[in-house]
């Protein structure tokens, strides 16, 4: 019953500095605008330029896709939209106890408040640009039916799946450094053992063979699936990878509980 | 924790870190992987380059405590705090505590520079766990007292370094915190705010407990009112006495370390040791002089305080070649005897030295020896300042050629100009720091200056002096309009605190004083009550002050000295009283103490058994209540509590059996009440009276057998080596082997 615990421990610190997350959020979003004159404007470049880069790609001849069902541009936009907004939960949580090192030796309050601030912020950083893709999408002839808005919970266990991975290597950030840089660099190369630039009908037999057992490829086809043509017949593959999305994030909430202040004290200042 | 007044309790607490920074992050993931698969991990243990950072750290804090924390950098006091808070986990031990505990480590964490002082406020606040309704409620007061009103809408980025230091501050004064704790923290701000802040800690102090950890001994000794001293992650001293504190900081941790270090150390890593650990205040301390033993004397002369008058009287009494004036020199950092500098020693024929010198400065030249007489005088600080600047006034006129009188009146302050000088506030507060008043032998006042003189010359044997009055200017307030001198006031709060406790102090040195006669220790079951029951006789039931076990735990409850809970027309303390805790009575008074005792297993027996008769009677205390569990305890196990061991020798702790002016035995109670009498001059005849019977309780409760009897003996070893020792000095008294010199001036 421990996991039972230790979430509403978490829940509860939350609760009780709902105020401070409060303030941590406004600064998360603010302090965007606040710093750079362009400020939210690269949220919407980055995506663009990540697609454009694909299209090119694409257009030289240097790899086939396979066949996609809705055109091949506002694919890799959706897409690569979904992947940066799943891999960002690893992205920001994986440093976040090293840089908030000094503060967490400096006052007393639950990191709790620092991960859900985290969170939060990270996914309305995604929904600004993500409401311009959509535009995008449209104007490529994408239909979309109530059934698309499903797409959300959908995506609920790849997020999972990835604070999972994003808490475990906070801790890991700090006292193991050089495993951190070798995994960073592995997680890097699952863009391309994941159909996110390519279809699931790529005509590799290797990479078929990975996607069948990679349960990120389940956990993002079927959330695209249900977004552009709202069919909410799920595979049982997706089901298995959700429960495990689910166990992992269990698990490592509970690895980091007992480790965070194992770990705090080591963070060299 | 049952007191309600203990806010802080740590005990046994530990914390080991590793030197090497690859073996804290190879141990890192060993503990983190334990810790995972629930794998205990032998904390006792030191693995290799690790060490205790903290080591058996006990204390506790209580409301009202003001505790300064000083040890040299890497001595364990940062570990320490952040263990309290909870930020690092410890090793060993626990800590319990009461409230909310706000850490003043970095005053601005947290806040962000894009963000302004306003929405810091709320940013700072609800991290130290503040609602935002709570901060909107004290928003305004927040931003008044960090005196941000014109720059609290902009970018906490555009504010300087003194500036955060405020807001940040005053968030925490705010948050209601009940321990706070300083590190370091208030090195930032200018002097004015710091001195503000100061005022407010000591304010904040009588409902909360501070802790502030240093190694400067001036920053501690400016606010804390007890003091610890910690060493390679030790608590190495402890202590009301800041002075005490401050001592055992220079000899153990201070200038000898670095002196052992240098000695041992190759050149190279002793380098690089004075510039890690650094704590360059210590080396004012260095060259400290010895003071002979002549001296017995030495007298504070704060300006505008009577101190003329008061040297004129030292000097009638000891003459021209025991007095010399003395004063040390801030400016060239020279003492200087007679106005002239001083090369080497202290003069061998100096017995009193008078004159102007901050105590700080005292003892950062002077070894001081325990019985060293210090004296000074206090004056109501409004009075002061205006006598000083009238002073000033005069001897300006007298400097000025009369013709040029436009100069005169260039150079002239108005008295509200004076006064708000930085240096000309809170003098005597200045020339005070680093001691309290009850540490010094004699502090008088200017008002009552003429009785005072009295009972210091009475106190110190003076057979005759001529009162002597100088007056180098007529000090009126009435010439000055009450706004000026409310403002004079709020210039000089903390002398007019400071003020305010020397007359406290004043009123109880005067009630008791020639009051109190005798104390009696009296040892549980040692036939005390009877004796007790005796001094009524003598005395009367109302002149005798009794000290169960419970008035004594209010008193430290209330944080008060059991001389103040004594009425004024007590003649004899008596009750259950360690010697510790009336050992500032005995000395400063030198008061006869008077014990009794009895074969040890003997009394512990029949502490016993009373013990258990009292539990089966209905309850009356709140002690006797709580204990209701233990009505079946045997006497073994009752015997071997660790409170119930050697109790004799506990209420004795710090006083040897020579310095009592009596001690008897119960089992010869009437033989040496009669012995006591005559030492008394009791000029009555006594009829011992016998209270609670003490000899047969054993006889219905306990039956021991030789086995049991031997355990007792053991656990007992102390006191029975006391209680040889007492019969044969009691022999080698009586046998005249041994004489003391029996205190004729008792009643």
């Amino acid at each position: 019953m421990f996991f039972y615990r230790t979430w509403l421990q978490v829940f509860r610190n939350i609760y009780r500095y709902r105020d401070f997350l409060r303030e941590l959020i406004k600064i998360g979003l603010l302090s965007q605008f606040k710093k750079s004159f362009i400020g939210i404007t690269w949220l919407i470049i980055n995506p663009l330029v990540n697609v454009f880069i694909w299209l090119l790609l694409n257009a030289a001849g240097l790899f086939n896709p396979g066949e996609t069902s809705i055109p091949y541009p506002a694919y890799i936009l959706l897409s690569t939209s979904i992947w940066h907004f799943l891999l960002g939960f690893y992205e920001v949580l994986a440093p976040f106890l090293t840089q908030n090192g000094r503060l967490s030796v400096q006052t007393q309050f639950p990191h709790e408040v620092l991960i859900a601030e985290k969170v939060v912020v990270h996914s309305i950083n995604f929904l600004i640009p993500f409401v311009l893709n959509i535009g995008v999408l449209l104007f490529y002839g994408v239909h979309f039916s109530w059934a698309s808005l499903l797409f959300l919970p959908a995506l609920l266990p790849g997020i999972m799946f990835w604070l999972a991975v994003g808490l475990v290597i906070s801790i890991v950030h700090v006292v193991a450094v050089d495993f951190f840089n070798a995994f960073n660099k592995l997680v890097a190369l699952l863009i391309y053992v994941t159909p996110i630039v390519y279809s699931e009908k790529v005509q590799s037999e290797m990479l078929q063979l990975i996607i069948k057992w990679n349960p990120l490829s389940h956990l993002i086809g079927t959330a695209r699936e249900v977004l552009i043509s709202g069919n909410l017949n799920f595979s049982s593959a997706y089901w298995y990878s959700s429960l495990l999305a689910l166990v992992l994030l269990l698990l490592a909430m509970r690895v980091y509980k007992v480790s965070e202040r194992k770990v705090i004290e080591r963070i060299p200042l | 924790m049952h007191d309600e007044t203990v806010l802080l309790q740590v005990k046994n607490l530990s914390k080991k870190f590793a030197r090497s920074l690859k073996y804290s992050m190879f141990y890192g993931i060993l503990d983190v992987l334990r810790a995972i698969f629930g794998i205990k991990t032998n904390n006792e243990k030191l693995r290799k380059t690790e060490f205790w950072a903290v080591n058996q750290v006990s204390f506790e804090l209580r409301r009202g405590q003001i505790l300064g924390i000083l040890g040299l950098n890497g001595s364990g006091k940062t570990s320490l705090t952040r263990l309290i808070t909870g930020i690092y986990p410890q090793d060993k031990g626990e800590v319990k505590k009461r409230g909310r505990i706000a850490p003043l480590f970095a005053l601005t964490a947290g806040m962000n520079p894009l963000f302004s002082g306003r929405e810091n406020i709320f940013i700072r606040g609800t991290m130290l766990g503040m609602s935002r309704a709570e901060l909107t409620d004290k928003l305004d007061k927040i931003i008044e007292f960090a005196e941000l009103q014109e720059f609290i809408d902009s970018p906490l980025g555009m504010y300087s370094t003194g500036m955060r230091a405020r807001l940040g501050f005053s968030v925490i004064v705010f948050s209601n915190p009940t321990v706070l704790i300083i590190d370091e923290g208030l090195a930032v701000g200018d002097v004015k705010f710091r001195e503000k802040s100061f005022r407010k800690l000591r304010e904040m102090a009588k409902e909360i407990g501070i802790i502030i950890i240093s190694h400067s001994i001036s920053r501690i000794s400016q606010i804390a009112n007890s003091i610890m001293v910690m060493h390679r992650g030790k608590i190495v001293y402890e202590s009301p006495r800041l002075i005490d504190g401050i001592e055992y900081y220079l000899e153990q941790c201070g200038i000898s370390q670095r002196v052992k270090q240098a000695e041992t150390a190759p050149e190279q890593e002793f380098k690089t040791y004075i510039d890690r650990f650094q704590a360059p205040e210590i080396n004012e301390f260095a060259n400290r002089k010895k003071i002979h033993n002549n001296l017995k004397i030495i007298s504070l002369h704060i300006p505008k305080t009577a101190g003329t008058s008061f040297r004129n009287i030292l000097l009638d009494v000891y003459g021209k070649n025991q007095l010399a004036r003395f004063d040390i020199n801030r400016s060239r950092n020279a003492i200087e005897i007679n106005q002239e500098k001083l090369i080497g020693e202290l003069p061998e024929n100096l017995a009193v030295l008078h004159g102007h010198f901050h105590y700080q400065d005292l003892i950062k030249k002077f070894i001081l020896p325990p019985d060293l007489k210090l004296i000074t005088w206090l004056r109501h600080p409004v009075k002061r300042v205006i006598s000083n600047y009238l002073y000033l006034e005069k001897t300006l006129h007298k400097l000025v050629i009369p013709e040029r009188h436009d100069l005169l009146i260039k150079m002239q302050k108005s008295l509200l100009e004076y006064a708000s000088m930085e240096i000309n506030r809170n003098r005597m507060s200045k020339h005070l720091r680093t001691v309290r008043l009850s540490e010094l032998y004699f502090v008088g006042i200017v008002e009552h200056f003429s009785e005072d003189l009295q009972e210091l010359a009475e106190e110190l044997g003076w057979e005759n002096y001529t009162e002597f009055q100088h007056n180098s200017t007529k000090t009126s307030e009435n010439q000055f309009s009450k706004e000026l001198i409310k403002r004079i006031e709020e210039l000089n709060a903390d002398d007019i605190q400071l003020y305010h406790t020397a007359l406290e102090l004043r009123k109880m040195r005067r009630t008791y004083r020639n009051q109190l006669k005798i104390i009696s220790l009296h040892i549980p079951k040692t036939a005390g009550t009877s004796f007790n029951e005796t001094l009524k006789e003598m005395y009367g039931t109302e002149k005798i002050s009794y000290f169960t076990r419970e008035r004594v735990k209010a008193c430290q409850k209330a944080r008060k000295n059991i001389v103040e809970d004594i009425p004024p027309e007590t003649l004899i303390l008596n009750g259950h009283l360690h010697y510790h805790e009336i050992q500032d009575i005995h000395r400063k008074q030198n008061l006869p103490i008077i014990t009794w005792f009895r074969e040890p297993v003997e009394r512990v027996i029949s502490n016993y058994s009373f013990f258990i008769r009292r539990l089966n009677e209905p309850p009356k205390t709140e002690a006797h209540r709580r204990n209701q569990h233990r009505k079946n305890e045997t006497l073994l196990e009752y015997a071997r509590m660790s409170e119930n061991r050697n109790v004799m020798s506990r209420f004795l702790e710090g006083i040897k059996l020579e310095d009592l002016y009596f001690f008897g035995f119960l089992e010869t109670f009437d033989e040496d009440l009669k012995r006591l009498s005559k030492l008394l001059n009791w000029t009555r005849e006594i009829k011992p009276i016998y209270m609670n019977d003490n000899r047969d309780y054993k006889r219905k409760y306990v039956s021991i057998t030789p086995e049991i009897r031997t355990e007792l003996e053991k656990l007992n070893h102390a006191d029975i080596q006391l209680y040889k020792h007492a019969l044969q000095l009691k022999k080698a008294y009586i046998n005249g082997e041994k004489i003391r010199d029996t205190d004729s001036r008792i009643l």
